[in-house]
């Protein structure tokens, strides 16, 4: 089969003044992949998931979102589209500090969706249960969240509005492993039901290696992307280094 | 006969008394709208319909919202004693669904329910709660800012001569222009309005009298401290906030460097550095006020006004003022290291304990002041 790309991005350069971040980068999202996006500190993995979400501007190139390019986004409401389309996960949660757990989910809800209050409530709920959050938790502000309660809130908030493609940038840091591999399976789960299309920055190998099908490294200013067992084996020293060092030895090994 | 309900989701026929339910085009969550108020207006149950059945033949998208909706209308029905059936449905929403549903089934509601008993109880113990936290953290506080000035007289190498510096640049050099020019604008209105007043007795002499006295004993002072609270009193209260949530605090104090001594004492002597001066300044500037108005104004040559000015006993009524500015500069310092110390750990509370520090002090500046005027009327001043 076939997939679509959702996402396509195009001999992107991103500079900052005179430091140049990304040279060229070419990237393709596929449908319904869980794609991992590895790369050093400093490579500038948030700043291609903030040129692909349309929240920085690329020196040049282009991003392709759903067929469309997203340069365009001033001309007319093309980005207002896509964000119904796409949900996100920010590293910290990003969630709405003044708002409890339920309302932060109805909140995108409400805001684009002309339905009744108790019907958002309905579906906040169901969104919240699929992330396997409990009652006990919807009345809470998230400063009174423990670090995971606070990503799987973020999780479904950025699942309200049924996107076809969530981003997820470093779902698992900050969880102790157990928190982070039940992650990794709420991740899968969702990917397999509801058809999602899946893009995470992580520096965890053991989601890396067990969810991910494909991989995409950011080595010397651009994107190196294929199947996970190619990267895996990519002679580039850099990746070799990566996952061949202990600590991915460890996990390939458990794997 | 068969009844036809035509919509652009579904097909609603009954025959006999089966319904027959038939799906169509996008049931998605941008539809959700009209999806939800076309399906709530269809009495499904109708009487003499004893079962329904859903058919999502002409189903185009179809999403977990959509699948709710659907999920939750089949309940109504059963509820009402109806039989559903669902034909051609991919079974993995169904599923979806049905897993969701057994989560959410499993447990209780734990909503809070509030009653009005409940709600004053849990506002009236949350008031005490507050304000013994409150009495604690200032007890606290003080403690620790005398530890902090012990150790320092102690051992005065530990007092931060830089950071100290950069305070009195911040809070007193940079505010030397919006001082003066706040003073002198003071002087020149107040004489505008006091000489309309008096020329009504033809007492206009007496505006310099007014001016010269209101700026010296209350003006200057006191419009320079509510002047520094808003400036400096907010920023030190963000300053340390973020500074406190961002656990820099606790580095310090894991380091062995008390905070209280790097961060709250230079910014309580700068203060007290700074407001006496700003006060001077304020005086001058507004005494230049009162000139220029006497001048203008008046049509008084300047010496005649100087003399009048001198004949007031100007020392004197500068000293009351001058005298308040390092306890105002207490004040402010206070409030504004105290609550960016105590703040709680969420993103909004630096905001609302800035907030909370510039009317802190701006009050009790003025309560100082009332304070101070007592005395002064009581011990003749």
């Amino acid at each position: 089969m076939v997939s679509t790309a959702l996402i396509e991005v195009r001999n992107l350069v991103n500079r900052f003044d005179k430091h140049t971040v990304h040279d060229g980068v070419n990237l393709s999202i596929y449908e319904n992949e869980i794609l991992g996006i590895v790369g050093g500190s400093g490579t500038g993995k948030s700043v291609l998931l903030r040129t692909m979400l349309g929240l920085r501007e690329a020196t040049s190139g282009e991003v392709r979102v759903f067929g469309e390019d997203i340069a365009c986004r001033n001309s007319s409401g093309n980005l207002a589209q896509c964000q119904n389309r796409w949900g996100v996960l920010f590293q910290g949660g990003a969630l709405f500090s003044g708002l409890t757990v339920l309302e932060n989910v109805m909140a995108p809800i409400l805001e684009h969706i002309d339905i009744s209050h108790a019907f958002a409530e309905e579906l906040a709920r169901l969104k919240l249960s699929m992330v396997g959050l409990g009652e006990v938790a919807y009345f809470k502000f998230p400063a009174e969240l423990s670090g995971g309660m606070v990503k799987r809130v973020a999780l479904a908030r950025a699942l309200a509005l049924e996107p076809r493609m969530v981003f997820l940038d470093e779902p698992t840091s900050g969880l102790d492993p157990i928190s982070a591999a039940e992650f990794d399976e709420l991740i899968l789960y969702l990917r397999d039901h509801l058809n999602l299309t899946v893009a995470m920055i992580s520096h965890d190998m053991d989601s890396l290696l067990t969810i991910c099908d494909r991989l995409a490294v950011i080595v010397d200013k651009k994107v190196i992307a294929d199947k996970k067992d190619v990267i895996v084996a990519h002679p580039h020293p850099w990746i070799r280094e990566y996952f061949g060092g202990v600590r991915g030895r460890a996990s390939t090994r458990a794997a | 006969m068969p009844q036809v309900i035509e919509t652009p989701y579904f097909t609603y026929a009954i025959t006999g008394d089966t319904g027959n339910f038939a799906m169509k085009g996008d049931w998605s969550i941008l539809n959700l709208s009209q999806l939800e108020s076309q399906v709530d207006a269809l009495d499904l149950a109708r009487s003499g319909t004893v079962a329904v059945d859903f058919q999502c033949g002409g189903l185009e998208q179809f999403d977990l919202s959509g699948a709710w909706l659907l999920y939750r209308t089949a309940e109504r029905l059963r509820d009402k004693g109806l039989d559903t059936r669902f034909e051609g449905f991919r079974a993995e929403h169904l599923q979806f669904i049905e897993d969701v549903l057994n989560i959410e089934k499993s447990r209780p509601s734990s909503r809070p329910i509030r009653t009005i008993p409940k709600a004053i109880w849990d506002i009236s113990t949350s008031a005490i709660r507050t304000f013994s936290r409150e009495t604690h953290n200032r007890g606290l506080w003080f403690m620790a800012i005398g530890r902090g000035i012990i150790s320092i007289v102690l051992n005065p190498r530990k007092f931060r001569w830089i950071a100290t510096a950069r305070h009195i640049q911040d809070a007193g050099i940079s505010a030397l222009g919006i001082v003066a020019l706040m003073a002198f604008l003071v002087a020149l209105v107040l004489g505008f309005q006091g000489r309309a007043q008096l020329a009504q007795l033809g007492a206009q002499i007496f505006t310099i009298d007014l001016v010269a006295i209101s700026v010296l004993r209350e003006m200057g002072g006191l419009l320079t401290a509510v002047l520094v609270a808003g400036r400096s009193g907010s920023a030190y209260a963000a300053e340390i906030g973020v500074m406190q949530l961002n656990e820099e605090v606790s580095a310090m104090e894991t380091m062995g460097i008390n905070p209280y001594e790097t961060l709250i004492i230079p910014r309580m002597i700068a203060l007290l550095i700074c407001l006496p001066l700003l006060t001077f300044v304020a005086d001058v500037a507004g005494l230049l006020g009162t000139l220029m108005m006497a001048t203008t104004m008046l049509d008084l040559p300047a010496s005649l006004a100087i003399d009048r000015f001198l004949s007031l006993d100007p020392f004197n009524h500068f000293r009351a003022g001058m005298i308040k500015a390092p306890f105002f500069a207490l004040v402010i310092g206070m409030i504004g290291t105290y609550r960016g110390f105590f703040v709680e750990r969420s993103a909004d509370a630096v905001g609302r304990n800035t907030t909370a520090a510039v009317v802190e002090s701006i009050f009790m500046v003025i309560a100082v002041d009332a304070m101070f005027s007592m005395l002064f009327t009581e011990i003749g001043w």
